[in-house]
């Protein structure tokens, strides 16, 4: 188990959003989906990449080469908060490697955000090995959630019924994507998928990220989206309210002028 | 805010005050006279043509009607003074803060008596030619200040009359009265011909009238707030007057909390009005330092936090428990150190009692890897390392040489806002408790990054000798390509939290220090060696060629402490671990690592928190000072082609911040060339 190597893209010190305190986030390569808004592109391809700018994008990573590297920072989480959180790309592709690099890294506090899209017993290892999830939430309607984003809703959702008894502290991540799922409709269904879910700390709505697009000629595609992107509307929240769920809407922010 | 300070701000944002002011083509009898009558007879003259002029709503008055104080040498007689000694700059007395507190106390009229008193036992004709000096300065002061009474009470000015009926002549007693005073004294400085001028210890000097007004009720937090703002204001009208390299780099500090003389903690009410006016204000002046130490409640800092938020590039701060120990290692007594304020950008001085010349000159760390490079026979890099001490000793030894006779011309009224000068009855010029020299180190990152580059290929890996590495940086690497390749992506870079390349830098800064340790200076202080850089860091950097990190010719040093430019940093935890390995204690001329944060890093509900904590991380590790700017590189980028929609923009360039598209061409591109860490 010790020499599980991965792929990763890259680690990001002092990431402010990524979890309870500072964290250190490593962005794990490869992912089973594909979302129209995606703005990590260079995470989809498993393998390490040479992008059109020549760089090469990805790296193969012993576990505890990478947990070494990223003890580095213990003294600082222990002393000021944080912790380190695997992001990606999608982690739980590569779940041996990700719960080995969680062995070596325990106790620091570790948080992991996903799409939840992986088979359940992953899903239930990488879960347990974690002290924290940040979950994605991209449709609340399973052939709707195939149609943008590749893979089957149900996957997830069924992933989730898991998640929200397992007594592990968590939060919901909704990118709102104008036309896809900024619905009264959808934010209904969403909701209706966070009932009886005692550890949900709070849902999170994100805006849509204008900038999605930059990345996608650095991996010699075109960023074509379906949807209308210059459009953010008001969302009504009234179904997560009658939850009693505590909602952080960042997409009221990105209209401020603070942005 | 309120109206009136949106007004006030207004006015001189759009500088639609300006149109007062007038160019004097200044004819003063001067030959003939000596450096302090000289001095003297150019202030009276500038005083005596200001006239008063009021802006719509102010109650804080004194601006600037003359654009241009009177040239007391001309060019030929200053290159023959220059001749027979070193005189820093401009030559005058810059870049000290003298102790307001005093005069604000008693007026200047009980200074007069003061001086007169002892005019009467003065001894020697230089003595008397003194102090009489500074008499017909504090009168042309005075005069000044009595016409603008009389103007005001004439327009129906009531309140502006009423304060000048009390201030400058007598002691304040009103925090509007000291305010008022302060911006007399400060005013009349810059028209005495000194610049970088610092207001210092604000919040400690100032509070005991603001205490005083809240607990009679003449003033409530807000109204307080209000004055202040408007005194902040005042310090933006004439500044684009002032003397600097660049628009911006005036000097005006102050410095907030912090310790005593006797120890105990300030940080107070007036400490947080004032984060809270600048923060309300966004305007570059006055520049805003904060004492912290590690017992700072991180309240404290969450509240400064909030001020690097509204991105002008303050507070700066400086650290209590590294710059005092620090100070009293160069021979400050530990009173004076507690004391310490900065000078016009981050050099620590001592309010009042220093005369310190803080950046009299700067050592160029790749200069001095540069020419070990070329002469260096050394078979190991420990010996290498060696010669790279021997440099900088030698490097020492020259600006010591150059600094043999150094000067200052006098500034009689700056003199009377001077700790003992009226006692010894000498100008501040002569000499104050503290005369020490102040030396700048520039591109300390490129200099420990080319010693790593060196370290691994030269000595490590043998791959290379030093001739070759000679050959590709005097060839600007033209035909090096796959060297220069290695060279700029090497991990091996200063900020990375990695200890080779970290060690090496404490190393260099170690033998910075020991290269000035017990030399003493012509004026018989000693000097601080620092980590700042100044304006050098441009200057130095065009003077080289290339450098074995895989900088190219042209491309600048870092200002400050910081890593070198276009170094792919991980993130703040790491350069924070990396630039506090380093002994800070033995460097405290000062000069703050700088950290860019992008903006949105402060957006999202815990942000400021979690910044704070960065900064709390810096202080209990040992850093000395310490910079934050919340920027954002694509809306700078923008600024460069539309500086007409960015008149407003403020950006930190080395120790002070200044509006953006007033700055040239090489420093804008120089800030959005430093390491933006996005969160």
């Amino acid at each position: 188990m010790s020499h599980v190597q991965g792929t990763i893209f890259d680690v990001r010190e002092f990431c402010l959003h990524d979890g309870p305190g500072i964290r250190t986030t490593v962005f794990f390569k490869g992912c089973p989906l594909h979302c129209a808004w995606c703005h990590n592109p260079e995470g989809i391809n498993p393998e390490p990449e040479t992008l059109t700018t020549g760089r090469v994008c990805g790296q193969k990573v012993d576990a505890l080469t990478l947990a070494a590297e990223l003890r580095k920072h213990e003294p600082f989480f222990r002393a000021y908060g944080g912790g380190i959180t695997f992001s990606g790309g999608e982690p739980l592709y590569q779940v041996d490697f990700l719960l080995a690099c969680a062995r070596a890294l325990h106790p620091i506090h570790l948080a992991l955000e996903t799409s939840g899209f992986a088979p359940l017993a992953d899903y239930q290892r990488a879960i347990s090995a974690m002290d924290y999830i940040l979950h994605d939430l991209k449709h609340p309607d399973p052939e709707q959630h195939r149609m943008w984003t590749g893979g089957d809703g149900r996957v997830i959702f069924s992933n989730l019924d898991w998640l929200k008894q397992s007594g592990k502290p968590f939060c919901i991540r909704i990118p709102v994507i104008p036309g896809v799922n900024d619905s009264a409709a959808a934010i209904e269904g969403f909701a209706a998928l966070l009932t009886h879910a005692p550890t949900l700390h709070h849902v999170e709505l994100l805006p849509y990220q204008p900038l999605a697009g930059a990345k996608y000629p650095l991996v010699g595609k075109r960023y074509a989206p379906r949807f209308e992107k210059d459009i953010q509307k008001h969302l009504d929240l009234t179904p997560f309210h009658a939850q009693k769920i505590v909602v952080t809407d960042y997409t009221v922010e990105r209209n401020s002028p603070l942005v | 805010m309120n109206t009136r300070i949106q007004n006030l701000l207004n006015t001189v944002l759009e500088g639609t005050h300006k149109p007062v002011r007038r160019t004097v083509a200044w004819q003063l009898p001067l030959a003939g006279l000596s450096p302090s009558d000289r001095a003297t007879l150019g202030f009276c003259a500038m005083l005596a043509e200001e006239q008063p002029a009021f802006l719509p709503e102010e109650k804080i008055a004194f601006t600037r009607t003359v654009s241009n104080i009177p040239e007391l040498y001309t060019q030929a007689e200053m290159d023959a003074l220059r001749e027979t000694a070193f005189y820093a700059e401009k030559g005058c007395v810059f870049n000290i803060t003298p102790n307001y507190g005093l005069t604000l106390e008693v007026g200047l009229d009980a200074r007069k008596t003061e001086i007169q008193a002892r005019l009467r036992c003065a001894q020697t004709p230089p003595e008397r030619q003194f102090l009489n000096n500074t008499l017909r300065g504090i009168d042309a002061v005075l005069d000044l200040a009595d016409r603008y009474c009389l103007a005001a009470q004439e327009k129906g000015l009531h309140e502006i009359a009423a304060t000048l009926q009390q201030v400058p002549h007598k002691g304040a007693k009103t925090f509007l009265h000291a305010l008022q005073f302060l911006r007399i004294l400060h005013y009349s400085l810059w028209c005495e011909g000194e610049y970088h001028n610092g207001l210092g210890r604000i919040d400690i000097y100032l509070y005991p009238y603001l205490k005083r007004d809240l607990e009679s009720g003449l003033l409530t937090r807000e109204s307080a707030l209000e004055v202040l703002e408007e005194f902040f204001i005042s310090c933006n009208r004439d500044s684009d007057l002032y003397i600097g390299v660049q628009q911006g780099d005036n000097g005006q500090s102050v410095m907030l909390g912090g310790v005593d003389a006797a120890g105990n903690e300030t940080y107070n009410v007036l400490s947080e009005l004032c984060l809270k006016a600048s923060c309300e204000l966004k305007v570059i002046d006055p520049k805003i330092n904060l004492r912290v130490s590690k017992s700072t409640p991180l309240a404290v800092l969450e509240t400064a936090t909030e001020l690097t938020k509204a991105g002008i590039g303050f507070p700066q701060y400086a650290n209590d428990d590294v710059v005092i120990p620090g100070l009293t290692q160069l021979g400050y007594s530990l009173e004076d150190a507690r004391n310490y304020t900065v000078a016009a950008c981050w050099e620590f001085i001592i309010p009042g009692c220093g005369m310190d010349i803080p950046n009299i000159d700067a050592v160029s760390f790749p200069a001095v890897v540069d020419t070990v490079m070329r002469t260096s026979v050394a078979s190991t890099f420990d010996a290498f390392m060696d010669d790279v001490r021997k440099q900088l000793n030698c490097t020492a030894d020259q600006i010591e040489q150059r600094l043999k006779t150094v000067e200052i011309l006098p500034g009689p009224f700056i003199s009377v806002l001077c700790d003992g000068c009226i006692e010894r009855a000498q100008d501040v010029s002569q000499g104050n408790r503290y005369n020490n020299f102040g030396i700048h180190g520039t591109g300390l990152s490129v200099a420990a990054d080319s010693l790593s580059t060196i370290q691994k290929w030269v000595y490590a890996e043998k791959k290379l000798s030093l001739g070759q590495l000679v050959a590709a940086v005097d060839a600007d690497f033209t035909n090096f390509a796959d060297m220069l390749a290695l060279f700029r992506t090497s991990t091996s870079k200063m900020g990375n939290d990695c200890d080779d390349v970290d060690q090496i830098a404490v190393q260099l800064l170690d033998a910075f220090a020991d290269s000035w340790k017990g030399r003493k200076n012509c004026r018989g202080g000693v000097f601080r060696p620092g980590t700042g850089s100044a304006m050098y860091y441009i200057w130095h950097a065009n003077a080289l060629p290339a450098t074995p990190d895989g900088r190219r010719k042209g491309e600048p040093f870092s200002a400050n402490y910081a890593p070198s430019l276009n170094v792919p940093i991980r993130g703040p935890i790491s350069l924070i671990t990396s630039f506090t390995k380093p002994h800070l204690m033995r460097v405290v001329n000062g000069g703050p690592l700088t950290i860019e944060l992008h903006d949105s890093s402060f957006r999202f509900d815990d942000g400021v928190a979690k910044v704070a904590q960065l900064v709390k991380y810096f202080i209990d590790r040992g850093g000395h000072q310490l910079q934050i700017n919340a920027v954002n590189r694509e809306q700078l980028r923008e600024a460069q082609h539309h500086p007409e929609k960015y008149r407003h923009l403020i950006v930190r360039v080395w120790g002070w911040s200044g509006y953006f598209v007033e700055l040239d061409k090489p420093y804008q591109d120089q800030i959005i060339q430093r390491i933006e860490l996005s969160a």
